[in-house]
């Protein structure tokens, strides 16, 4: 269908004539724009809400680098600030001046196994297997664990988390490290 | 009263606001990134990782091992073929203080780089032990070169060989390790210059049955096909973690 150019001025001219000049329009109907609004504030709530785990219990600050691989598929989250490690938003072991508690420790001070973490994420991987079999989904084969740590975390601690993680009894075979990326300052 | 209908703007402008600063917190230009690792078992090492008489030295893993110290970082071969423990390949001493140059936030012990190229002193910031990484990655990114890309080197390089073994000191904190992570998996751009991620080797049978063996979505590449190229792909990709100097 097509309109010559008078006849599309004559439809505007309607168009126009219908709202009076200088009256005030009365009735525009403001809900769907209030409904979109509101779903979109719930979105960004919780969507922050998830962000902030982290900084919820403790601030984090990633360690930043250059030129790393995206974001995978979603994994199980262990976070280590520097007074907590936290598994899934829960507490597990509290972290003080670097290290666990050695009576947190199988072996004390110079052990390496931390047993409420190893239970904990044994725990853990036990109920999301169970719910991708509910779901029909597969399982995967090497179970990968996804580690959010502050940038001054010792090796030491980061070691034991990742020994008591892959212990039989969690059973976390691989490891992604989340850093930041950070960009060059470009030549003047 | 002039009429029943409830007056929404108020409740407008609130949501507007709440809108406007949500969206601006949540696009904070933070992106991040990953870096796959795993703690080898105690034992013996796999047969894939023990040399074999019959191999050419080229086709060999090299047992690269990155140790870091407080003072420095040394880089050294189990197999003895790019130095040993005693007479490191290079020894790569700490830098990062506040004055030296810096092109990123990493290579400052403050975690911060001015405008000016230069790292800022912050009494209030965490100091981290900062290490001369670009020296590092050119050491590696030499040996790589030389070993899988120079005369002589085999076609095609092998997955295994793409393994370096991180030893560090307990004490060291995990953005150091973090950052020597990145130097040992990557070649680095030049000072100030910014350069695409570089393409990592994998075994993943999607990628071994596809035409193209580089895929450039993932950045990924079957090794067995792609012609080695240390300056587009991954120089010591496989980091594994010791568990400590013993």
């Amino acid at each position: 269908m097509s309109f010559s150019q008078s006849e599309m001025r004559a439809m505007i001219r309607k168009a126009v004539g219908r709202v009076p000049e200088g009256e005030e329009i009365r009735h525009l109907n403001i809900m769907p724009m209030m409904d979109m609004m509101t779903i979109l504030l719930v979105a960004f709530i919780s969507q922050l809400a998830v962000v902030s785990n982290a900084a919820a219990t403790n601030s984090v600050t990633l360690p930043a680098t250059f030129g790393e691989q995206p974001m995978p598929e979603t994994a199980s989250t262990l976070i280590i600030t520097k007074t907590a490690i936290v598994v899934e938003g829960e507490e597990i072991v509290a972290v003080r001046n670097g290290d666990v508690d050695p009576s947190q420790k199988e072996g004390g001070a110079d052990g390496r196994k931390i047993p409420r973490l190893t239970n904990f994420l044994g725990t853990l991987r036990g109920l999301q297997n169970q719910a991708l079999k509910d779901a029909g989904k597969p399982i995967p084969d090497v179970p990968e664990l996804m580690i959010v740590a502050d940038r001054s975390i010792p090796y030491g601690l980061l070691v034991s988390v990742m020994f008591s993680a892959k212990q039989k009894e969690a059973g976390y075979k691989r490891f992604r490290l989340i850093v930041q990326k950070s960009h060059p300052i470009p030549n003047r | 009263m002039e009429s029943g209908e409830i007056n929404l703007i108020p409740y407008l402008d609130i949501v507007t606001n709440l809108m406007l600063f949500l969206l601006a917190s949540v696009s904070a230009n933070i992106i991040f990134g990953q870096i796959n690792t795993t703690l080898p078992d105690q034992g013996a090492p796999p047969a894939s990782q023990q040399n074999d008489p019959q191999q050419t030295p080229d086709e060999q893993p090299l047992g690269l091992a990155v140790a870091v110290t407080r003072d420095n970082i040394r880089v050294f071969s189990f197999s003895g073929l790019e130095g040993t423990l005693v007479a490191p390949k290079a020894i790569i001493a700490r830098t990062g203080k506040p004055g030296d140059r810096c092109d990123q936030s990493f290579e400052c012990e403050t975690n911060k780089c001015s405008g000016q190229q230069v790292c800022v002193l912050d009494p209030t910031a965490d100091v981290t032990p900062v290490f001369d990484y670009r020296k590092l990655n050119d050491t590696l990114a030499e040996i790589a070169a030389r070993r899988f890309d120079g005369p002589g080197a085999p076609k095609f390089r092998k997955l295994e060989t793409y393994q370096a073994v991180l030893m560090a000191d307990p004490s060291i904190p995990y953005g150091s390790l973090i950052s020597v992570i990145s130097a040992m998996r990557c070649k680095m751009g030049a000072f100030g210059k910014e350069v695409p991620t570089c393409f990592m080797p994998t075994n993943d049978p999607g990628l071994k049955a596809a035409t193209n063996p580089i895929d450039q979505d993932t950045r990924l590449y079957d090794p067995d096909r792609t012609d080695y190229d240390p300056t587009r792909d991954a120089l010591f990709s496989d980091v594994v973690f010791s568990t400590g100097f013993r």
